[in-house]
């Protein structure tokens, strides 16, 4: 009895074995799509691009990209097959790219619905707005045929580690959809003479683009998010000092600040809500064009910092308010603290903002002028 | 009895049978189901649920003190007669074994979902049929011996559900207590339901050698479980927005779906591959104790394995016939809640009170 | 519960015992006769067509009586024989002692009744006096067979340990052990087995440290098995394992004494086979199988460095191929990007499905070592490097297999030669292919289940009734400072559970209660 048993049970893994096999699609028979487009034409259809690399060592390209009209990501799947060799596969898509056409419609994120319903995709593709035709972008060719999937994504990442945009991820995305105290924010490119990172769409509570930051605001806006990473450097900063000249802007400064501490406090009296941000910025000189006596007025010259810095977060602030969006999450703080009040406008959280009064207040420490007086 | 003694299992691996019962398929569940009716303050009901199954499962090593020598089938057969007990020991088969074709098909059902959508279902029970037969045709001890070294190598879990924390956004949690204490209490009985489990204390009491160390053992199982559990929660809740949680089925999956590391991505699909062996330690004894039920019944007790052979050849030619889905099993488990909560946490309470009745009365006799 | 066994031991016993002796010859009797002519006679007819069989026939000076020596020419050493026992018998004068006993220059002397104990004393190349109206022979020690020099032990080089192996006589084997234990409670039993061979078998152990139903077990095995003969170590332990169907080694095979002693101090039990030059160590337990005698002759961060690399080396020996082979077919997205190009590229112009390239290089691989293994040593060594680099590189070349593949292969190759013990590495190999099977059909979820089998085996098996799987499971932690790092010498102070000893701590007579799961 034992025996045979066992006897059975190896008979039943072979079984197994042999119909099993339906699983297997080696590499070389996928088409590993790496990058996908989303845009619209001028007429108003749903056109989508993909970039797939080649592997053959005779092919010059290091990629190909390919366009299909089609009504959803699924549906353009089906139609990429019967134009690409190997069976296609979205679970390594690093970028997104989505033409501000598509943006300027309200709703296009039931789009993405099969990325979140499809355990195969991933979670962490990039995604970029894109200004301007995204055929030129999927079509760009950059001399050195280095594959732009890669070379967008990395783009991305080494920008949002020098504060000059967000880093949006599809499960990011996702968390800033749903969530009803924060709007989306995503990374914004444009293909001029060359491909460039311009800085920021936000994006109301629908997905439509309502306005885009560039990269200095972006860095603003990072700090607010408490998602500064590293140095954020400030340039062309221009001091209240009468040294014009023509040629060279002889007012300016430059610091990169590092370890900032953002407070935000929040407060709910007389029917709105206050929020009272409270930023320190330890900072490092790194550029002065003017000459100054630094050991003798030095509290006034932090003070000038963070009256023009203070001026710049509030100019920031009046622009979210103007659009009644929140990209930078102040929603959260009211449902933390004030879940009540919270709750009634929780839905119009864009308007309740842009209604409440937020102060911002900067303060700098000076924590070196660099080697020269 | 003689098999108790010959098959004794230590305290650690009492705990750690006990333990791995308890964790396995729901925990991925879990931070949805809280969500769904308490909100952000779900981790509360399982501290609540936590409480309950501590004092559920003393009462249960209390009652097994009574007859320290064999497991609850000698004790319903002592005291109410052989029918009874009989009658019994056909109840706990049926509802260990009802238990472990659920859990088995759940697993099955996740890994067709997320790895291996292609491949056809009854292949994949099979592959889950093969190793369950080898290992459980053995004695409890190997399977003790089992459930304590799966703990020891996926202890590395516990690290990794921090992993996500770092996108975490403890805001999500406060405030505490947001909606008052109705929605906690009514989420308390899903935080009971992934505390089943314990129940299999009734069975493994005897076989534990350091019997006075019983109810130290199955505290700390419970709260090996509870911290777990809470671990899982919290983690979920801060990574996740309240409003996208209830989004995803499965949000602890999800969680580990947006780690990755230079040298490796998708941590979900080495995560869920390796949570095969979890879940392996909660289907595992219970296939043991379904068998263990029948063996008694026939009376023969180092006969088990054949049963088991029947048992899953039943299993595989149901899967045969019926394609099972998630709304299904689903269902099947919400059935069979009710019966869970009522083994795990009245009848230990009845047999308890039953019990000291007859104790105060055979005193009263004696005088 | 293991059913392997069961039925293997069963049909063991009930077999009818086979009759050594061949049916058309007259049976020897049991005793001898007084007569040495008789005798001599009865020696020639039972021992045809042996021309290597010595009967000299003379008469003994010290008490005059007609006297018969034999034995075999190649086995006992002549030399011996001239100078110590036929000086004695031939040229000594007769002494006023008329009693019984011949006094013969050599120490070992035994006295035998039955033909049986002479045939077996003429073929341990010892030399049987017949005499004239004795009923006993006398039998002397001469043994002269052929033996190898005492040498470094080939398949278990070490940097530190003794620099002795051993040999294929048992009681040198012994010896050389004694040397390292010389203790009064170092107990030798002795068995004779094969019906044909009858080979010697000795058990050695401590008799206050072993444990005593350990030794039960395999005294038990020993004295059941049947068979022709036992050719060396490995026949005996693959007659005596608990399950003869696992893929692991359940003893110990090693072939140096410094590591036996050590093993047998430790509560183990040592079986030396004559004529063969190794020992079998029991009970084994999966952990000691990565431990060396190096590991305890360097220091120790060095040690628990290199042990600690042999248990990743166990990982990548069975796993590697498999997750390469899961992952390239079923899971491309778990690797990161970059890597996943650099493999599609070299994948690109391998016309072959993943499992059949690496079952392409691993037999190759197996090939190659196995011929090189059989080889002379000089030209073992240019076959490697044929195989490993020409065949490799031109594989690569010519497109049949992709060259991350070939460092795959590579890889596992070195990884499973880092295994000390050359039974376990071997396993490890085997253990190898199926995984790949299962990784290529299911991907992660078939490694899974493969590594779940694997545990569930490992956990159930056991040797000589001892748990494999010690200190892992059931699990010890007191017992982990000799596992995957060695701690310094002087926190050892316990032996290991695996091996049930009677006296938990070591130098000290200190029982332990016994290990029990």
């Amino acid at each position: 009895m034992k025996r045979l048993s066992h006897i059975f049970l190896v008979y039943l893994f072979l079984i197994t074995m042999l119909s099993g096999c339906a699983e297997q699609l080696p590499l070389e028979d996928m088409t590993m799509q790496l990058m996908l487009g989303i845009d619209l034409s001028k007429d108003n259809n749903l056109i989508f691009y993909e970039t797939n690399p080649v592997f053959s060592k005779t092919s010059k390209k290091s990629s190909e990209t390919i366009e299909v009209k089609a009504t959803s990501i699924r549906d353009a799947r089906n139609k990429f097959d019967t134009k690409v060799k190997g069976f296609v596969n979205g679970s390594k898509i690093q970028v997104i790219l989505i033409g501000k056409k598509v943006l300027e419609h309200p709703d296009w994120f039931s789009l993405f619905d099969t990325i979140y319903r499809n355990p195969k995709f991933s979670l962490n593709s990039r995604v970029i707005a894109v200004d301007g035709p995204l055929s030129s972008i999927m079509y760009y060719q950059s001399e050195d045929n280095v594959l732009l999937p890669l070379h967008l994504k990395t783009l991305i990442d080494t920008n949002n580690r020098r504060n000059s945009t967000v880093q949006t991820t599809l499960h990011e995305l996702h968390r800033q959809i749903y969530e009803k105290g924060i709007t989306p924010s995503i990374s914004e490119i444009k293909d001029g003479t060359q491909l460039r990172l311009t800085g920021t769409s936000l994006l109301n509570h629908k997905g439509k683009h309502v306005h885009s930051f560039n990269i200095s605001e972006t860095a603003l806006l990072l700090i607010l998010q408490k998602e500064e990473r590293g140095e954020v450097s400030f340039t062309h900063f221009s001091l209240p000092i009468n040294n014009k000249n023509e040629l060279f802007h002889q007012d300016d400064i430059s610091f990169s600040a590092s370890n900032i501490k953002t407070k935000i406090k929040s407060a709910y009296h007389q029917n709105k809500f206050h929020f009272d941000i409270k930023i320190n910025m330890p900072i490092y000189l790194g550029e002065r064009m003017f000459p100054y006596n630094m050991s003798k007025n030095e509290k006034n010259f932090k003070k000038m910092v963070e009256e023009k810095l203070t001026k710049q977060f509030e100019d920031l602030i009046k622009i979210i308010q103007a659009k009644k969006i929140d990209p930078i999450g102040l929603g959260l703080y009211a449902r933390a603290h004030h879940y009540a009040e919270y709750k009634k406008v929780e839905d119009e959280w864009g308007k309740a903002l842009a209604t409440s009064t937020i102060n911002v207040s900067v303060k700098v420490d000076l924590i070196s002028t660099g080697n020269v007086k | 009895m003689n098999t108790y003694i010959k098959n004794e299992i230590t305290l650690m691996q009492f705990i750690l049978v006990i333990h791995g019962l308890q964790v396995g398929v729901g925990v991925l569940e879990l931070p949805r189901k809280l969500a769904e009716t308490a909100g952000t303050d779900g981790w509360i009901s399982i501290i609540l649920g936590w409480i309950l199954t501590t004092i559920a499962s003393l009462i249960i090593i209390q009652v097994m003190k009574k007859n320290p020598h064999g497991s609850i089938l000698e004790l319903v057969t002592q005291n109410f007669g052989k029918l009874i007990g009989k009658l019994v020991t056909i109840l706990f088969a049926l509802y260990f074994a009802a238990l472990s074709v659920i859990i088995l098909i759940r697993e099955s059902l996740f890994i067709q979902k997320w790895l291996l959508p292609q491949t056809a279902f009854p292949v994949l029970l099979l592959l889950l049929i093969i190793p369950s037969y080898l290992i459980v045709q053995h004695n409890i001890r190997v399977l003790a011996r089992y459930s304590e070294f799966i703990f020891y190598i996926s202890l590395w879990i516990f690290i990794v559900y921090l992993i996500p924390t770092k996108e975490a956004h403890l805001l999500n949690l406060l405030p505490v207590l947001k909606d008052g204490m109705k929605p906690i209490l009514q989420a308390v009985h899903s935080t009971l339901l992934s505390f089943i489990g314990f129940e299999a204390a009734f069975f493994l009491y005897p076989f534990l050698r350091q019997k006075q160390a019983a109810a130290l053992g199955i505290v700390v199982a419970n709260t090996l479980s509870m911290l777990l559990f809470l671990i899982v929660t919290i983690a979920a809740f801060s990574f996740f927005s309240p409003d996208e949680i209830t989004q995803f089925k499965e949000p602890v999956i999800n969680m580990f779906k947006v780690i990755e590391f230079q040298f490796i991505e998708r941590l979900e699909i080495i995560f869920l591959t390796y949570y095969i062996f979890v879940i392996s330690t909660t289907a595992l004894p219970l296939l043991f104790l379904t068998v263990f039920c029948t063996s008694k019944l026939t009376g023969r007790q180092d006969r088990h394995s054949r049963h088991l052979i029947w048992f899953f050849s039943a299993l595989f030619i149901y899967v045969l016939m019926s394609s099972p889905t998630f709304q299904q099993n689903s269902q099947w488990q919400g059935k069979i809640a009710n019966l869970s909560i009522f083994v795990a946490y009245l009848l230990p309470l009845f047999l308890w009170m039953f019990l000291w009745v007859k104790h105060l009365f055979q005193r009263r006799e004696l005088h | 519960m293991n059913f392997f066994r069961k039925y293997n031991r069963t049909k063991n016993l009930h077999r009818p015992p086979i009759s050594s002796q061949n049916q058309q010859k007259t049976p020897l009797p049991t005793f001898i006769s007084k007569s040495v002519s008789e005798n001599i006679s009865m020696v020639h007819t039972h021992f045809t067509l042996a021309p290597d069989l010595i009967v000299k026939k003379m008469v003994i000076q010290q008490t005059g009586s007609h006297a018969a020596l034999v034995y075999m020419s190649g086995l006992a050493n002549q030399m011996v024989i001239n100078d110590y026992v036929l000086t004695s018998l031939l040229f000594k004068e007769e002494t006023k002692n008329k009693s019984e006993d011949l006094k013969v220059l050599l120490g070992h002397q035994q006295e035998a009744t039955t033909w049986f104990e002479i045939e077996n004393a003429i073929f341990q190349g010892n030399s049987v006096l017949f005499v004239e109206n004795h009923t006993n022979v006398f039998i002397f020690n001469t043994p002269g067979y052929p033996q190898r020099q005492v040498g470094d032990s080939q398949l278990e080089p070490s940097l530190r340990g003794s620099h002795e192996g051993f040999v294929e006589t048992g009681s040198q084997n012994i010896a050389m052990i004694r040397r390292h234990l010389p203790n009064l409670d170092l107990k030798i039993k002795e068995a004779t087995v094969g019906k044909r061979g009858k080979t010697k078998i000795s058990i050695l152990y401590l008799a206050d440290v072993a444990n005593p139903e350990v030794l039960q077990v395999l005294e038990k095995r020993i004295q059941e098995l049947d068979v022709d003969m036992i050719l060396n170590t490995g026949v005996l332990g693959e007659l005596i394992e608990d399950n003869p169907y696992s893929p692991l080694p359940q003893f110990i095979i090693t072939e140096r004494p410094d590591f036996a002693a050590l093993q047998i101090s430790l509560g183990r039990i040592v079986t030396v086979v004559d004529d063969s030059p190794s020992v079998l160590i029991g009970p084994a337990s999966f952990t000691s199988f990565f431990q060396n005698i190096d590991d305890y002759g360097s220091r120790w961060m060095v040690a628990s460095f290199i042990r600690l690399l042999r248990y990743v080396a166990f990982f990548i020996a069975v796993f590697l191929p498999s997750i390469y082979i899961a992952v390239i077919s079923l899971h491309i997205e778990v690797i990161p990007l970059k890597l996943l190009l650099s493999i599609g590229e070299s994948r690109d112009r391998v016309p072959f499905p993943p499992l059949l390239e690496a079952f392409f290089m691993e037999i190759t691989l197996e090939v190659l070592r196995e011929s090189g293994l059989r080889l002379p040593a000089p030209i073992g060594q240019s076959i490697g490097i044929v195989g490993g680099i020409v065949i490799g590189q031109a594989a690569v070349e010519a497109g049949i297999v992709s060259n991350i593949m070939v460092i795959i292969v590579a890889l596992t190759a070195i990884a499973s030669f880092i295994i000390p013990n050359y039974d376990m590495g071997s396993a490890l190999r085997i253990i190898r292919f199926p995984m790949m099977v299962v990784a290529s059909i299911f991907g992660f979820v078939g490694i899974t289940i493969g590594f779940m089998i694997f545990i569930g085996h490992f956990i159930a098996l056991e040797s000589l009734g001892t748990p494999y799987g010690s200190p892992l499971a059931p699990i010890r932690f007191s017992e982990w400072k000799d596992v995957f790092i060695r701690f310094p010498q002087r926190t050892l102070v316990n032996r290991p559970f695996s091996t049930r000893a009677t006296q938990l701590r070591r130098a000290k007579n200190n029982p332990s209660k016994g290990d029990k799961h």
